[in-house]
């Protein structure tokens, strides 16, 4: 098939060779050493490396160098990167949790393209189209000290935590991890239902009433 | 069987309204009451639509206009949503790659005769699997670990029976002439239509949602059909004359007597890679077992017109799934142009 | 990212719809109220805009489309913003069995159950048989499998309106009668004549959800209205040498529907207690899928003409704890919302007038 004028490639349509072009997003490579479209998506020669590298990226608007993300309701949490759950249970071995947005970095000197708008620069936050269950377990949640944890003071139901996915896990869920000090929980509410402010790693405090509440802290940025 | 969850009607049962017979119908010779007016290899024109549904991650609809004869209209209608990839119940076991999994079902209102129920029966199961089976190979299932892709086709509107009566869609007085004896009715083809229907649109769906896939998978269908040789008549030594066999493609319910269509396929196509991932062919078709034998026989020439058929069908697919991207570009472009 | 004063991280306005879903409608709701605010266009006193960028009162606006189906008698498709359903009619016969015939007097049917104008028939056989079917696909939540007992109760609610308050099919356009077109009485000839009823039209309505976002019911049951109005069956006549009911395959006879009754779902929004020195409430009408999900109180009308009530429904919600005061509707709400059912209701009645005259 003739690669059409408007530029915008279907799955399945031939697009080049490894010889040509280096694959980028959206491109997967046939035996025979020819490219082909994962997706429907504008075709994007970029000339920074040599030989120019081919992607397909599913915004409409032209910017030169963008990461597309294909449509956030086909994203998965991915080994290694940052994720925000709620807690769903705990009990003293692990803390369940339901797994709603992830973090996604874009690679250096581009940008991250939702939906077609243009988000931040840095990291951002989308949400998937579906929640996924997690688990931290107990031997998780800090990074030094392990033994002396206790998931009673370190999450609580309904809290939402910022944890590191260390692995695809098992049947039912992914396994998480808050060991680092950007992990642990961000958003919290007392029993009545008032905000809790972060105090210290190990510390939240309930403005109105002044009430002390014991958590695993994300370290405010 | 009484379905306890649903409204039901009464206990006695209701039969569709029956028609007393036509005096436009009754007129013309039973030969000329049904025909197909366009040559074997005009196919009809799919209309494509894809977003239609935004709830779901992705969705299209499918629309097969009627043949152009005076018989009572009836379109081909179905619509698709994709959900995924999104998280498996806690009980499926763990699987390094995604889970495809289709369901097809039949709205009560989309057969003509007969009403059909809300529980899925036999016919729904096997295009079910079907589906599933021509979808399976062309999704880039390692992508996604441990995830479901579920597909959810609605026919809202069907040629023909489509299985909902079981056993022949209707009766053939004339029986069949060098048939093989089975004679009496013929193939279902409105079944295999909505098959192949099926397979364009959760392709299209399936691309709307940003589904890596390796191709696209067309769907096509072809019949053969027993064209009246002589007219039946039998020739002057008293023998009857052979009927041609022609293979026409797209074939619909309403353009064949049920009795002349005595072999029909349907095809599951990735037109880039020039591979089938789903053949499903009913009827009964000779072919030559000689592997020496080059000759094309009935059922080479049924395939290859199901794959002109299903190679067709990929192109409305490809501006079907471009036309969104496309209309987004151009409104971009326009906005730009204005700042 | 973050300051002393607030502790919330800011977070994109989606992945914070998801974080605190009531937090997230309250701001586009009230933005003054709070000093950080994620809608940056809305400044000083605005009218409450929701997430979806209507105001608290707006309806979305509907389509109709009738007699999309080739094997229906009647169908309707509806479309409401993202909510899409199809529903298609078709009649089936119900032969009376020897012992069961009616006799007709004056256009009353004798026998079981007889209502004032012959709707235990209706009732008792049943003549009208709806069915809502939610399983489709057609949203996230929706997977094929059997209905929900939720889905279960809106087609009850559905069903009750259709054959015990609004009746907007009248039993005489179902009956087949011995030589007769199924008119009982008042054809012309007056005659208090005893003709025998054979047989009756059965009619499925059946409504399938295409797509879903949020307000099922309204939507539903338009397309119960305008697809039996669209309706047209066969006219059908007892061939007494068949000893059946035998149909002509080209007159038609629509269900002459006059009694339109239309559906409005609203949703009751409270502050959440702690950020509002006052429980400020919001009515929400024709919620989609985000504010069902946060609305806990819900108000149902249904009208059969802009000011007579049908169906009044209210329910959910909590009584507010203590220190705020109590936080579900009152008589006020419903009349307000009776008042925009109403308007609704006319927007809905010029629609399903325009198809009819289109056809003519």
């Amino acid at each position: 098939m003739p690669l059409p004028t408007s530029g915008i490639a279907v799955p399945g349509q031939p697009l080049g060779t490894t010889a040509e072009f280096l694959p980028g997003t959206g491109i997967h490579i046939r035996k025979d050493g020819q490219l082909s479209a994962n997706i429907v998506g504008r075709i994007h020669i970029s000339p920074t490396t040599t030989p120019p590298t081919l992607s397909l990226l599913s915004s409409p608007q032209d910017t030169t160098n963008s990461a597309t993300i294909v449509n956030p309701a086909t994203l998965l949490p991915q080994v290694g990167s940052t994720v925000l759950c709620r807690v769903t249970r705990t009990n003293p071995r692990q803390a369940n949790v339901s797994i709603f947005a992830l973090d996604v970095v874009p690679p250096k000197g581009t940008v991250v393209v939702v939906d077609g708008a243009v988000a931040a620069a840095t990291s951002t936050s989308i949400p998937t189209g579906d929640t996924f269950p997690g688990v931290i377990r107990v031997q998780d949640v800090r990074a030094t000290e392990k033994d002396k944890v206790r998931i009673a003071s370190s999450f609580k139901p309904g809290d939402i935590v910022r944890a590191a996915v260390i692995s695809l896990g098992d049947q039912s869920n992914y396994y998480l991890s808050t060991g680092r000090n950007e992990l642990g929980v961000v958003v919290a509410r007392t029993d009545s239902g008032d905000l809790l402010y972060p105090k210290s790693w190990k510390e939240m405090i309930c403005s109105r009433t002044g009430i002390v509440e014991e958590r695993k802290v994300a370290k405010p940025i | 069987m009484a379905d306890r969850r649903r409204v039901v009607g009464p206990t006695d049962g209701t039969t569709p309204p029956v028609f007393s017979p036509s005096p436009s119908s009754t007129s013309l010779p039973p030969s000329k009451r049904v025909c197909r007016d366009r040559g074997p290899q005009d196919l009809r024109q799919i209309f494509l639509k894809t977003s239609l549904t935004p709830p779901a991650v992705g969705s299209s609809f499918l629309e097969l206009p009627s043949p152009p004869t005076y018989s009572n209209s009836s379109t081909l209608k179905l619509t698709c949503s994709v959900f995924g990839p999104r998280a498996l119940p806690h009980s499926a076991p763990f699987f390094p790659q995604a889970r495809l999994s289709c369901e097809l079902k039949f709205a009560p209102f989309a057969s003509p005769l007969k009403r059909r129920g809300y529980v899925r029966d036999h016919t729904e199961r096997d295009l079910s699997v079907q589906l599933a089976t021509a979808l399976q190979r062309s999704i880039l299932l390692e992508k996604y670990p441990k995830s479901g892709i579920d597909v959810f086709v609605t026919v809202l509107d069907c040629e023909g029976e489509a299985g909902a009566v079981t056993g022949v869609s209707s009766f053939h007085a004339g029986g069949g002439k060098g048939g093989g004896g089975w004679g009496g009715g013929g193939v279902d083809v409105g079944l295999l239509g909505v098959l192949a229907g099926a397979i364009t649109c959760a392709s299209a769906a399936i691309a709307d949602a940003g589904i890596e896939c390796l191709d696209l998978v067309s769907g096509g269908v072809s019949a053969l059909v027993r064209k009246p040789g002589g007219g039946g008549d039998d020739d002057a030594m008293g023998q009857e004359m052979e009927d041609e066999l022609v293979v026409v493609q797209d074939p619909s319910p309403e353009e064949h007597a049920p009795g002349d269509i005595v072999a029909a396929c349907a095809v599951g196509y990735m037109a880039a890679r020039e591979e089938l991932t789903e053949v499903w062919m009913r009827g009964v078709v000779e072919t030559s077992i000689d592997t020496e034998d080059k000759t094309e026989d009935n059922l080479d020439r049924m395939m290859d017109g199901a794959i002109m058929a299903a190679a067709q069908a990929r192109r409305v697919l490809n501006e079907g799934v471009a036309e969104r991207l496309l209309f987004a570009m151009n409104m971009a472009k326009h906005e730009m142009e204005i700042t | 990212m973050t300051t002393n004063i607030t502790p919330s991280l800011s977070f994109p306005p989606a992945t914070y719809q998801k974080v605190d879903p009531n937090s997230y409608l309250l701001r586009h709701l009230s933005p003054t109220s709070t000093s950080t605010s994620t809608s940056t266009s809305n400044s000083g006193t605005h009218a409450p805009t929701r997430p979806s960028g209507r105001s608290a009162d707006e309806f979305r606006p509907p389509t109709i489309h009738t007699s999309s189906l080739s094997h229906a008698h009647g169908s309707a498709v509806v479309r409401t913003g993202d909510t899409a359903v199809v529903c298609g009619v078709r009649g089936e016969i119900l032969t009376l069995r020897l012992g069961e015939k009616k006799v007709l007097r004056s256009g009353i049917d004798s026998g079981v159950g007889s209502g004032v104008d012959g709707s235990g028939a209706l009732k008792s056989y049943p003549l009208i048989v709806p069915n809502l079917e939610l399983n489709t696909g057609c949203a996230a939540a929706y997977h094929p499998g059997p209905p929900s007992d939720w889905a279960q109760a809106m087609t009850q609610r559905i069903r009750s309106l259709l054959v015990d308050v609004v009746c907007p099919v009248e039993v005489n356009a179902l009956r087949i009668v011995e030589d007769g077109l199924g008119e009982g009485d008042g054809e012309g000839d007056g005659r208090e004549e005893e003709k025998e009823v054979k047989a009756y039209w059965v009619l499925y309505i059946d409504t399938v959800m295409i797509s879903l976002d949020g307000n099922a019911f309204d939507a539903a049951w338009a397309a119960i209205i305008a697809a039996l109005n669209d309706t047209k069956l066969p006219v059908a006549r007892w061939d007494p040498d068949l000893d059946r009911v035998v149909c002509d395959p080209v007159q038609t006879r629509s269900l002459g529907i006059t009694r339109f009754a239309f559906a409005s779902s609203f949703g009751i929004f409270t502050a959440p207690p702690g950020e509002e020195a006052e429980a400020e409430t919001w009515i929400l009408a024709d919620l989609d899928d985000f504010e069902e999900g946060v609305c806990e109180e819900r108000i149902l009308v249904v009208l059969t003409d802009e000011r007579t009530i049908a169906k009044l429904e209210k329910g959910g919600g909590q009584v507010g704890s203590s220190g705020v005061g109590t936080a579900l509707a009152g008589v006020k709400h419903l009349k307000r919302c009776t008042k925009m059912a109403g308007e609704r209701w006319k927007i809905w009645n010029d629609l399903i007038k325009g198809k009819g005259k289109e056809k003519e």
